[in-house]
């Protein structure tokens, strides 16, 4: 099936405004931990309108700085008027792909991804849609992470301790958003597609997702640049949010934390560019593990840097990656924590990839399952 | 690459800093071709390009900067100090071609001090980043720019920028203490850090304003203060510039030390208050406020609204004071900012009270007049009030700007001969806050005029050679 004609297109004109205009370079996590102005917004936009106007082209130089943004959505999230400049960078990066002109590693990810496409239909066709036991689901995703598995096990169970029992939803099934990002449409259009039959054949009313990166594709990835309709009717909800409405209704309850290391709470990849709850998961992790010991990130809540798990970085510029990684570590040693907290199993395991210098990562929600005391009788805390 | 950048000197930087931190390829050549002067965007907006750096070099330490600057020094090659770009005045533009020298990886805040009340940073620090690391603490650096979030804090110093503050708090210049400076022949130099002192020449101040044609500033300590308790804005509306030029003057004269004045002359008022801020008035609108503790705020704000009242302005009231604070940027972010393809310039002055009226009728008169037939539109406001004077923040914009970029720049460097000769005429200066760099550099000998000589015998002696930013600021000669 051919992809619907591409919304982002829409979005180009956006360089022309973004190519002289510095005013998000503060807010930018690339060109932050690179110091290069090559690598900020502005260097981005003006060199997709240098190659329009015949002034550079596209070769294997410019299209690995194209590839160096990370999509994080800072840039937009910081613009007073609210330029769609990670679109119109996507939009470019797509008809790089589709010339044949990406980075090798971005057609390896379409290989692998490719192959999520066909052993999902596969799937569904043996086994059939699941039913929904529940009208509350939770997007399972890509579970042949290893991480993502233990941290969707945990979540069921946390959500079952909070008399929220979900359907899962999505089982090896990755969003789409990192082929969007890498502008590998038709993929990300398959991929989204498939998870959107999967969430219309479940007949839920609400989508819990794991992180803040799931509910972004789901809520503007698949709309603005893929041109997809998420069903009507289905409204995408952090499982974190949910977590933290049962801990606050006493339907949920921790061990009391002591002899802990000191933490510091790491908002997810994604977290700036999403109408955000940033007290729910501080919450939690508090019941869990006490006070925030450490002075926390500086980079956090609206102005949280992406850990390097994000946008396809660590195949097309993995150098940007870990020095994003290594950035976090960093700053939660220079915060005195020892342990980096976060619900989005992508960024704990990339961090823990990355951890040094007695830094470890630890995942929210195994830590939440781990410390979990469980009641005789669950109660809904919705 | 230039004969003047040979392979030796490469290694020779390459040594200092490491290949990861010396570029060249042609990617980085455009990226570091343009700033936010209006001609080299312009340029690159037709297709055409512009003079580009023979090589980058990102140093990571002062020392770096000053061994740099000693190679540099030895081939004479130019250099060209690099922060935010954010500047409108070409100032940081390799129009020699030579080493641009981008200072952000000098990055670090090195000390708050809450007890002295100074914050001591490394220069290549963003601006954006530095007030949020201070804000965490209560804390603020009252020098708010609308390149706050871009320019470095270098580059709040190079120029000698002003903030929409700077009403009470003073330009950058009134807030830093002291500063380390790398020299061309390699030399740190580091200027006492105390609130001030008699103790000879205040040699900091050299490095402030020149632009990166002394030195390149590799640290600074600034003044800082406590986040106010309290924040009235308000906006008036007068029925000319007069009577609100009158208002703002017996404002300052009382001394009732407001944050901000900032009234836009009627035709400002009709097109970026209302594209902006969505107000539809007639009139010269202006925003008053007044900051600290709220009582002491509170009573400054009514001495100021009686001085309204009694030169018949129109109160209207708080919201659109906060508002305008609350989108006081948005005027800078595209699309409301001037933009290409439109021809347009910032011509800002300043001067004594008895004169800037003068100046802003003189310049809308000469600008409208000379080339109103051409569709060229003449707006300003006046934002940055001192109790003697006031700065003049205007502009000329043309919509449709001459198709061949030739003709363009021809147009655009006749406008502000006519814009720079009146201001002098009357009693103004060539700038009051973005600086000199290689737009006014040509103005610098009838700004100066006898005094001019001093200046060059200064630069002389601090760059024999004459690497630092060749072609600015009025220092035209080459290294030799």
């Amino acid at each position: 099936m051919s992809a619907p004609a591409a919304p982002e297109a829409g979005a180009v004109p956006t360089t022309e405004n973004c190519r002289f205009c510095w005013m998000c370079r503060h807010a930018c996590p690339v060109g932050h931990v690179t110091h290069r102005e090559t690598y900020t917004p502005h260097a981005w936009a003006l060199e997709i309108e240098s190659v329009r106007r015949g002034q550079i082209v596209w070769d294997a130089s410019t299209v690995s700085v194209l590839y160096a943004c990370a999509d994080c959505g800072l840039c937009r999230a910081h613009c007073a008027t609210d330029q769609p400049l990670p679109d119109a960078i996507v939009a470019e990066r797509a008809a790089i792909t589709a010339a044949g002109a990406a980075p090798a590693a971005v057609y390896d990810v379409e290989r692998r991804l490719r192959r999520h496409v066909e052993s999902g239909a596969a799937a569904r066709s043996s086994n059939g849609p699941r039913r929904a036991s529940s009208t509350v689901g939770l997007f399972v995703g890509d579970i042949s992470d290893a991480a993502r598995a233990r941290a969707v096990e945990s979540t069921i169970a946390l959500l079952a301790a909070a008399g929220v029992p979900v359907t899962e939803v999505g089982a090896d099934r990755p969003t789409g958003r990192t082929a969007a990002s890498l502008g590998l449409r038709d993929v990300a259009v398959d991929l989204a597609r498939a998870v959107i039959d999967d969430v219309q054949s479940a007949g839920i009313d609400e989508l819990l997702v794991l992180a803040p990166g799931d509910r972004w594709a789901f809520e503007s990835v698949y709309a603005d640049r893929l041109g997809l309709e998420w069903p009507k009717g289905v409204r995408v909800t952090d499982a974190i949010v949910v977590l933290a409405r049962a801990l606050a209704a006493g339907a949920l309850s921790f061990g009391a934390p002591k002899d802990l290391p000191p933490y510091a709470y790491h908002d997810p990849c994604h977290t700036p560019r999403l109408a955000r709850d940033y007290a729910a998961p501080r919450a939690l992790a508090a019941a869990a593990l006490g006070p925030d010991a450490a002075r926390p990130f500086f980079w956090r809540e609206h102005r949280a840097h992406p850990c390097g798990a994000i946008g396809g970085l660590n195949v097309t510029h993995p150098d940007i990656a870990a020095r994003l990684a290594a950035a976090r570590v960093d700053d939660a040693r220079a915060a005195g924590a020892r342990w980096i907290v976060t619900e989005d199993p992508a960024c704990s395991a990339h961090l823990a990839a990355h951890a040094s210098g007695g830094v470890e990562v630890q995942n929210l929600f195994e830590l939440l399952h781990e410390r979990l005391v469980t009641s005789s009788r669950p109660t809904s805390g919705r | 690459m230039p004969a003047d950048l040979s392979a030796g000197v490469r290694d020779a930087l390459t040594a200092i800093v490491g290949a990861d931190h010396v570029r060249s390829e042609p990617i980085d050549q455009l990226i570091y071709s343009v700033d936010s002067y209006w001609l080299p965007q312009m340029w690159l907006d037709r297709g055409r390009r512009t003079p580009t750096p023979g090589l980058i070099v990102y140093p990571g330490s002062a020392d770096e900067v000053a061994r740099v600057l000693a190679v540099a020094d030895e081939a004479r090659v130019p250099v060209v100090p690099w922060g935010g770009g954010s500047g409108t005045q070409g100032g940081a533009l390799p129009i020699h071609g030579g080493l641009i020298v981008d200072t952000k990886r000098l990055d670090r805040i090195l000390e708050i001090n809450e007890r002295s009340m100074y914050v001591r940073a490394q220069a290549g620090i963003n601006g954006g980043q530095l007030e949020w690391a201070l804000n965490d603490r209560g804390l603020t650096l009252p020098h708010y720019p609308a390149s706050a979030t871009c320019a470095t804090l270098g580059g709040y110093l190079a120029p000698r920028g002003s903030g929409t503050i700077s009403t009470k708090y003073g330009k950058a210049e009134d807030l830093v203490m002291n500063l380390e400076v790398a020299l061309p022949g390699g030399r740190l130099v580091r200027t006492p850090l105390v609130p001030n002192h008699a103790s000879g020449p205040d040699f900091m101040r050299l490095f402030l304003g020149t632009e990166g044609t002394f030195g390149v500033i590799t640290e600074a300590t600034m003044r800082i203060t406590r986040l106010p308790e309290t924040r009235l804005l308000r906006a008036m509306l007068f029925k000319d510039v007069a009577t609100g030029l009158e208002a703002g003057r017996q404002m300052m004269v009382q001394r009732l030390d407001p944050l901000v004045i900032r009234m836009y002359d009627p035709r400002s008022t009709g097109l970026l208050v209302k594209r902006v801020l969505g107000y539809e008035l007639q009139g010269a609108y202006m925003i008053i406020g007044f900051d600290g503790w709220a009582d002491i705020a509170a009573a400054q704000e009514q001495r100021a609204l009686a001085i309204c009242a009694s030169l018949g302005a129109r109160d209207l009231g708080r919201e659109p004071g906060e508002r305008w604070w609350d989108h006081r940027y948005d005027f800078y972010y595209p699309p409301h900012t001037l933009h290409l393809p439109a021809l347009y310039g910032t011509i800002e002055t300043v001067s004594t009270f008895d004169r800037i009226e003068e100046i802003y009728h003189a310049k809308k008169a000469a600008i409208e007049g000379t080339y109103g037939h051409l569709g060229v539109e003449y707006i300003g406001h006046f934002s940055h009030w001192f109790p003697w004077g006031a700065s003049l923040y205007d502009r000329f914009l043309l919509k449709d700007a001459p198709p061949a970029p030739e003709d363009a720049e021809a147009l655009h460097n006749q406008i502000w001969d006519t814009a720079v000769t009146t201001s002098l005429a009357h009693g103004g200066m060539i700038n009051e806050h973005h600086g000199v760099g290689l737009k006014l550099s040509r103005f610098m000998r009838a700004q100066y005029g006898d005094a001019w000589p001093l200046l060059e015998s200064i630069k002389d002696a601090i760059d024999p050679h004459h690497i630092m930013n060749p072609g600015k600021v009025g220092f035209e000669r080459m290294p030799s």
